[in-house]
């Protein structure tokens, strides 16, 4: 009976973390960020922030598009920055000064290889961040 | 040119410090998993992004251009994709496909692809309950271009996810080359057939993603021989691509912080002289059939 009821209790405890695991992966930092108005570039860009060091991202934006980026991480508070640069180096945006906005949205009149650079203030801490970029069709060029 | 060759040697570098404990069994998509992205970190610090094909799908939409019922891949046996490079290969090209059959109203054609990329899917043991039920959301919602593409994306982003958390960023990779050849194999031929300005720089600005292409699929090198072909021959067209002169002229920036939205007004001109176009043309067509057939 006692083997009975560890069994089960097993599989409910194994069926309960998978749930969890299942509502956190469907339901956090997906889509629904970037709002309906913008599609998903279908890629999955998440990467470990640790040491205060930079991690880039390497995007191509079409100037018929508009661009929305949108970071996300466990921890809302976190200040992270992001910056992005053309291929020369060249800062366009920064949200350092907009009390590092964790969204933002671009659009370019030409075809721009973009860095885009994220990174922690706190270079004690660590985070998991997941980068999302959707893009909509510009109606007013 | 040196650069590409050292690129790539820098990520062979990687490849063989990093990547020999290969994880064999699949695991449910964890919403951070510390170990894969830890992997990713010590491949490179820099992520390349190459964008959507839908991208590519949408712009043609709009230039007004008709729809070519040749262009899409021509039905072909599913058996031929006899290895995981060539099922991953097609289930990008797929991909293309669906979203230019769907933005031009094929429905009934669009179906068969949609089966298609199921199938693949299946056999490349990506995620099959949630992906299940994207693809019914696409079907269901064949006739609505906005909705498909949505989901399209969707069903490709899951796809990403799964296959990292799972460390088969090759496959990934795969994909997304895949992608970026049907794509680029559409607007060499639509400009072949309607020598259209806006398609024309359309695969100018090509030569920008190609880039980030190629060294995305980079720390593959070695994996295997076909890895080695699709790059070198990827590398090939790039080369055609070094006579695009690129020139900056002017930038300037306007911010709305109200409206979190910044736009860059630069002026990038691609210039492309010669008959260099026609190899370009050539290599398209020519790299996406010999993934076909």
């Amino acid at each position: 009976m006692k083997g009975i009821i560890w069994h089960i209790t097993l599989a409910i405890m194994v069926f309960s973390v998978n749930s969890y695991g299942q509502n956190k992966s469907k339901g956090f930092c997906q889509e629904d960020l970037l709002g309906k108005s913008y599609i998903s570039d279908g890629q999955d860009h998440q990467v470990l922030l640790r040491n205060g060091k930079a991690a880039k991202f390497v995007v191509v934006f079409y100037p018929q598009f508009r661009y929305k980026i949108v970071i996300c991480s466990n921890n809302k508070q976190l200040p992270i920055e992001l910056k992005l640069s053309d291929s020369n180096g060249k800062e366009y945006f920064t949200n350092v000064n907009k009390n590092y906005a964790r969204e933002w949205e671009f659009q370019h009149s030409s075809i721009m290889n973009a860095t885009i650079e994220l990174k922690l203030t706190d270079i004690k801490k660590e985070e998991n961040i997941r980068l999302l970029i959707g893009y909509q069709l510009n109606q007013n060029p | 040119m040196n650069w590409r060759l050292l690129t790539l040697s820098i990520s062979l570098v990687f490849l063989f410090s990093c990547d020999s404990q290969r994880k064999k069994t699949i695991v449910s998509v964890p919403a951070f998993e510390n170990d894969s992205i830890s992997l990713r970190l010590k491949y490179a610090e820099t992520s390349f992004v190459v964008p959507s094909p839908n991208q590519a799908s949408l712009l043609l939409k709009k230039s007004n251009i008709q729809f070519y019922d040749d262009l899409a891949t021509p039905s072909v046996t599913l058996e031929k994709f006899t290895t995981t490079t060539k099922k991953s290969l097609a289930l990008g090209i797929f991909g293309a496909d669906l979203s230019y059959l769907n933005l031009f109203d094929q429905k009934e054609v669009a179906m068969k692809y949609l089966q298609n990329v199921q199938s693949l899917m299946s056999d490349l043991e990506i995620m099959p309950s949630i992906e299940k039920t994207t693809l019914k959301k696409i079907e269901n919602n064949f006739g609505n271009n906005d909705s498909v593409l949505y989901y399209l994306s969707e069903l490709y982003k899951s796809s990403d996810l799964f296959l990292k958390a799972n460390d088969r960023r090759d496959i990934c990779s795969l994909i997304v080359a895949g992608g970026w050849i049907e794509s680029f194999y559409f607007l060499a031929e639509i400009y072949n057939r309607t020598h259209k300005d806006e398609i024309f720089t359309l695969i100018l600005y090509q030569s920008d993603i190609l880039d980030n292409l190629i060294k995305l699929l980079s720390p593959f090198y070695e994996r295997s021989t076909e890895f080695t072909v699709l790059i070198d021959d990827l590398v090939n067209i790039a080369y055609e691509f070094d006579v695009v002169d690129k020139v900056q002229l002017t930038t300037k920036v306007e911010t709305d912080t109200e409206h979190q939205f910044t736009k860059i007004l630069n002026q990038a001109r691609h210039l492309l002289t010669g008959s260099k176009l026609e190899n370009l043309e050539k290599y398209a067509t020519s790299l996406r059939n010999k993934i076909l057939k």
